[in-house]
């Protein structure tokens, strides 16, 4: 881990305090409210490299801070907003960023309207997917909340409704639809795709005979063209049941220039090719239910969606079509999780994913060269969670996975291990 | 995914009692005296001190305030009320609280730390709902009825 990066997160909770927020509880003054976090994170994998962090090694490369402000100025209008500091692998290196920023007009219960970075509804639980604070596990089940596209997840820059409908003796319904941008600046998903579309020319020059051919990502960059989702949520007339319905999309282009060294012959050789992929999630369907009573809590959710790759190469010395690809993933978890008393909770989940319904065992993937194993993640989890004290909490988590859907090849150089698991421990402080 | 579903049915089947008796004497609720409000059911109590809903039948804006995590008179509500939303325990209220709050959506009410203090509070606030212990009733507030 990079000494230099520790500042940014630790500045933040240092912030807070030269803030004054209130150490006892942030509940007790609601005109303005000081909160945030600090987390540190060790984790080990038995084999493989999981988003690009060096976790077959073990690694402490995973820390997490946030300081979050809301205030109320006027009893209709409410402003919040978060700020954010990660540090995964090569992810973030503590950049401290806007998660979030909303302002919130609310005249009636059953429309509001919503402005600013907004939390993505995806799901039930990913609006909590950087609080760690607020879920019982560590690492949520990927295939509903994918970690290596938590970017195209996060948040949408604009705008929407909300409310609260009452529906007589069957209960209410929340909703919420929001629709604007992504901010892909610097993001993950942006260098995991540039490298992956990089890496993706070195087999076709080598095969014109190239010799010794090595790439450096000289630029990339991401912009979003559309992000929209939102949620139906019925709690019907059943003490702690939930039943939650969500539809989202986006559309996002990735341009990335690379520059290739390599010898023809005795000759050395460069060419700068470039890359632009459009990738677009037409829809999303999330379907989900959670029953919680006294201290357990048991959740199923299950995800389908399609998505829509273009890839076009211009700059080689040779023609290269465009690439279009059509995938269908999807993934279903169960979760149960269950709170003993004030300091301890545990709670496991198994989750099965695809990259796509039509090649559940990776027979497509293997028949273009690739592994198998890419196109499936079964994983079973369990976490143990304490919270010593009402500011600081340590989880212990386990993962037993099969197959490598969210591992990348170009992050795993030297291959992948079908069979494997994590092991990860998260502190945290936070007040 | 038919047996979790079939899991959460029958779970949920199972948990269509009410709150437990034992606590319906623990406390009261109380609004302002002006309030035109007499009675309140279970579900609206627990949606105005969840903030799901925030508004009285005048339209006026509800403006919920909890006594302290510590306090059992907030034990006994949060059984007796916002159990009817799975949240029995205040741990489980405190967790929904993180949720929304970290992900921008809401925060809680108030926190006063004593009965007096929600007595003042609720008196000073036209808006204003409360609980506190039957004890400590007075003047300026006037206790609603809570009923299924």
């Amino acid at each position: 881990m990079n000494a230099k990066r520790w500042p940014a997160g630790v500045s933040l909770a240092v912030a807070a305090m030269l803030a004054g927020a209130p150490t006892a509880s942030a509940q007790e003054a609601n005109d303005f409210v000081i909160r945030g976090f600090v987390s540190q994170g060790f984790l080990k994998s038995s084999a493989n490299r999981l988003l690009d962090a060096e976790t077959d090694e073990g690694t402490f490369a995973y820390t997490e801070a946030a300081l979050n402000f809301t205030a109320q100025p006027v009893p209709k209008v409410r402003v919040a907003a978060q700020l954010f500091a990660r540090d995964f692998g090569t992810q973030g290196n503590n950049r401290v960023v806007l998660d979030w920023g909303v302002g919130e007009y609310r005249a009636w219960d059953p429309l509001g309207f919503r402005i600013g970075r907004v939390k993505f509804p995806v799901g039930l639980y990913n609006t909590v997917q950087d609080a760690d604070v607020a879920r019982p596990e560590i690492f949520q089940p990927s295939g509903v909340y994918p970690p290596e596209r938590r970017d195209l997840t996060n948040a949408i820059d604009g705008g929407g409704i909300f409310g609260t409908l009452q529906l007589g003796g069957a209960g209410y319904l929340e909703y919420e639809a929001l629709y604007g941008t992504l901010d892909l600046d610097g993001t993950y998903i942006l260098l995991r795709s540039s490298k992956q579309a990089s890496a993706a020319l070195v087999a076709p020059l080598s095969g014109l005979g190239f010799t010794n051919v090595n790439y450096v990502v000289a630029d990339n960059s991401g912009k979003s063209k559309r992000a929209w989702g939102g949620y139906v949520e019925w709690h019907p007339p059943v003490s702690g049941l939930r039943i939650r319905g969500g539809l989202q999309g986006a559309e996002v282009d990735f341009l990335t220039t690379t520059n290739y060294s390599m010898f023809a012959g005795p000759a050395p050789v460069s060419i700068t090719a470039r890359s632009s992929v459009h990738f677009e999630v037409p829809h999303q369907f999330v379907i989900s239910g959670e029953y919680s009573r006294g201290g357990l809590r048991l959740t199923a959710e299950h995800a389908r969606q399609r998505t829509e790759g273009l890839t076009v190469i211009s700059g080689l010395p040779f023609p290269v079509p465009p690439n279009a690809t059509v995938a269908e993933p999807i993934s279903t978890y169960g979760q149960a999780a269950y709170r003993f008393n004030d300091h301890f909770q545990a709670s496991g989940y198994y989750s099965v994913s695809y990259a796509d319904r039509n090649d559940k065992d990776g027979a497509k993937l293997a028949a273009r060269g690739q592994a198998a194993s890419g196109a499936y993640e079964k994983d079973l989890a369990f976490t143990l969670r304490a919270d010593v004290n009402a500011h600081f909490l340590v989880k212990v988590e386990f993962h037993d996975y099969n197959g490598t859907l969210i591992l990348s090849p170009v992050e795993n150089p030297n291959g992948m291990e079908k069979d494997w698991n994590l092991f990860a421990v998260k502190a945290t402080f936070h007040f | 995914m038919r047996i979790a579903v079939a899991a959460l049915l029958m779970s949920a089947a199972l948990g269509v009692s009410g709150a437990p008796a034992a606590d319906e004497g623990s406390f009261v609720v109380i609004v302002a005296a002006s309030n035109p409000a007499t009675s309140i059911r279970r579900q609206e109590l627990a949606r105005f001190f969840l903030k799901k809903t925030g508004r009285w039948n005048d339209g006026r804006g509800v403006v919920p305030v909890d006594l302290s995590a510590g306090s059992p008179v907030r034990s006994a509500f949060t059984r007796a009320v916002l159990s009817v939303e799975g949240m029995g325990q205040i741990s489980s209220v405190q967790n929904f609280w993180l949720q929304q709050v970290y992900s921008g959506r809401s925060s809680p009410p108030t926190v006063k730390a004593t009965d007096a203090e929600v007595l003042a509070f609720v008196a000073a606030n036209p808006g204003a709902i409360g609980y506190i212990a039957p004890v400590a009733a007075a003047g300026g507030v006037k206790v609603l009825t809570v009923t299924d």
